[in-house]
């Protein structure tokens, strides 16, 4: 019975790596230029945490399948002085690796999310509320108008409580349900929440970052490849989270610059 | 290290039945009785999660009688994506603090522990008593959120602020829902906070002679290391609900901070942080959901 234990252990250890070194469930493409890093960090966690487990679950499997069958009056065996020297290396050779994860793995984060925008990146602004995202970009001034809440009203389409009449910054600014930034230009998202905690998550991209009400956030990347792609949430934010979600467009400046022309053009 | 014959023995044996097998003082009872309580909740949490597969693989099958649990949550029995959402919350609360949390560190923590240093009790029976009774009005208070209007809360098992904090404005099951439930997991954290105390002393004052702490079975250490951390866990999530609940019947603004606009309306609330909401929640965050697998990796080795 044992021996069928430990060769079930086996089989579940050899069969769930399999799909992990066939690369069965890979990570989408990635379009950003950060993407690399974060992707290393993956994998090397995937490396040490995989050949730990493999090796903890055949150590497992080869005890099993050894003392399953012990012969009658036979001595227990016990280390001599016992096993405080094998606990002590096996805390030292875990701690080691943990720590060395989280060392890198707090490099590559802060690579990312530490580093201040360049200062040419192309601000655009994004409000989360339930169940909807929407985006402003600055327009020809480069200036974001205020937010008043109290002038936010959907029903009007006023969805950051823009003042025209009082605010000059305000004017040329756009709004829009769908997000297009050019390729190749980094981007510098302003993130504002009107009432819950979201998320925006773009896998693309590697980029999750909550928006925390009351707490104004700002993320910079820069995406590398034409398309479109999904923007969601996954903070879960009321009734309506599970079909939070918008579209990130990244086209040629070329494009861009009819598309921003076009959405001006509909203020 | 010391000499179990240097402690009285701390309650005589039970001369009634309620004694004996309801408000009983002895560890071993009251571990099955964790464990009673602990088979109740996954019995309803896999209902529950039943429920939910269901719905994600037929979302317009009508279970029958599901009017029953809610009517507006399930209109001639088709379950509403909102009352997914709530049902979500309910089975995870459920799962982690009434099962994973109670079966492997209260139910054969309070009945193995003393067996394996040596004890003949836990030094305060009382509060071990309590700390199960505590932890039973925790589960009635929770599972009573199904029968108030708006059914359970929605916010997840996180309930992160200020979705669990400005009230039924954000959902249905975010007024007295949520209220409900921080009671719930406020009253089991009294109760968590009394177990601790027993688990912490036990291992610490209550070992039979020449069982020094080198000496202690792995799955010991695991019960007391869990005990250390959901003393400083549960004492800071326990506040937190209480603060969650002034928010919602006092008009405070713990967690809820200024200018947010739901539903086209500005909030009354100004000045919270979601931060301290999240970060007292968060900080219990892990040492809950790593607390209750510690004394499961321990028992291996013992069994």
């Amino acid at each position: 019975m044992a021996k069928i234990f430990a060769v079930t252990i086996i089989l579940i250890a050899i069969g769930s790596a399999i799909p992990i070194v066939m690369h069965t469930w890979d990570m989408p493409q990635d379009i950003s230029t950060h993407g690399p890093l974060i992707d290393e960090q993956f994998k090397d966690t995937m490396l040490e945490a995989g050949i730990s487990f493999l090796a903890s679950q055949l150590l497992l499997a080869f005890f099993i399948w050894k003392f399953s069958d012990p012969k009658p009056g036979a001595k227990i065996k016990s280390f001599p002085g016992g096993a405080a020297g094998l606990v002590i290396a096996a805390f030292v050779l875990v701690g080691t690796e943990v720590l060395a994860l989280g060392v890198f793995g707090a490099k590559a984060w802060a690579s990312v999310y530490f580093a201040p925008p360049a200062a040419n990146a192309m601000p655009v602004q994004v409000q989360a509320g339930q169940f909807a995202f929407y985006f402003r970009y600055p327009g020809p001034d480069g200036k974001f108008g205020p937010i008043h809440v109290d002038q936010i009203n959907e029903a009007n389409a006023n969805f950051f409580g823009i003042d025209t009449t009082h605010d000059q910054d305000s004017k040329d600014d756009i709004v829009t349900a769908e997000m297009a930034i050019p390729v190749n230009r980094e981007i510098h998202l302003l993130m504002h929440s009107k009432d819950v905690g979201h998320s925006f998550f773009v896998p693309e991209l590697r980029v999750q970052q909550d928006f925390v009400p009351g707490l104004d956030l700002s993320i910079h990347f820069t995406a590398t490849k034409v398309g479109k792609y999904e923007i969601v949430c996954t903070q879960l934010c009321g009734l309506g989270h599970y079909n939070m979600k918008a579209y990130l467009e990244v086209m040629s400046q070329e494009d861009y610059d009819n598309w921003i022309k076009q959405q001006a053009a509909l203020q | 290290m010391h000499d179990m014959s240097a402690h009285a023995v701390q309650h005589g044996a039970p001369t009634s039945f309620l004694r004996k097998h309801v408000f009983s003082l002895d560890h071993k009872v009251i571990g099955k009785q964790y464990y009673a309580l602990a088979l109740v909740a996954v019995f309803v949490g896999m209902f529950l999660s039943w429920l939910m597969r269901i719905h994600l693989g037929w979302g317009s099958f009508a279970i029958p009688g599901l009017h029953l649990l809610s009517k507006t949550g399930a209109p001639g029995d088709v379950m509403t994506p909102e009352y997914y959402l709530q049902l979500m919350t309910m089975h995870g609360t459920i799962m982690v603090f009434f099962v994973l949390t109670t079966a492997p560190f209260a139910a054969f923590g309070n009945f193995f522990l003393p067996i394996q240093v040596g004890a003949e009790d836990m030094p305060f029976p009382h509060f071990n008593m309590m700390s199960f009774w505590v932890t039973f009005v925790a589960f009635l208070v929770l599972v009573a959120s199904f029968l108030v209007p708006d059914g359970p809360t929605l916010g997840g098992w996180t309930q992160y602020a200020p979705l669990s904090a400005v009230g039924s404005v954000s959902g249905p099951g975010q007024g007295l829902g949520v209220v409900l439930w921080a009671s719930s997991i406020a009253i089991f954290c009294i109760g968590q906070l009394l177990g601790s105390l027993n688990f912490i002393t036990t291992t610490l004052d209550m070992r039979t002679r020449g069982m020094s702490l080198m000496r202690l079975p792995l799955s010991a250490w695991a019960w007391f290391i869990t005990s250390v951390m959901g003393l400083t866990a549960f004492a800071v999530l326990m506040p937190a609900c209480i603060l969650l609940i002034l928010d919602h019947v006092a008009g405070t603004s713990f967690f809820v901070p200024s200018n947010l606009v739901i539903n086209g309306q500005i909030l009354p609330h100004s000045g919270g942080s979601t931060c301290s909401g999240n970060t007292c929640s968060g900080s219990s965050d892990i040492p809950r959901s790593t607390s209750p697998s510690s004394p499961a990796w321990a028992s291996f080795p013992t069994c």
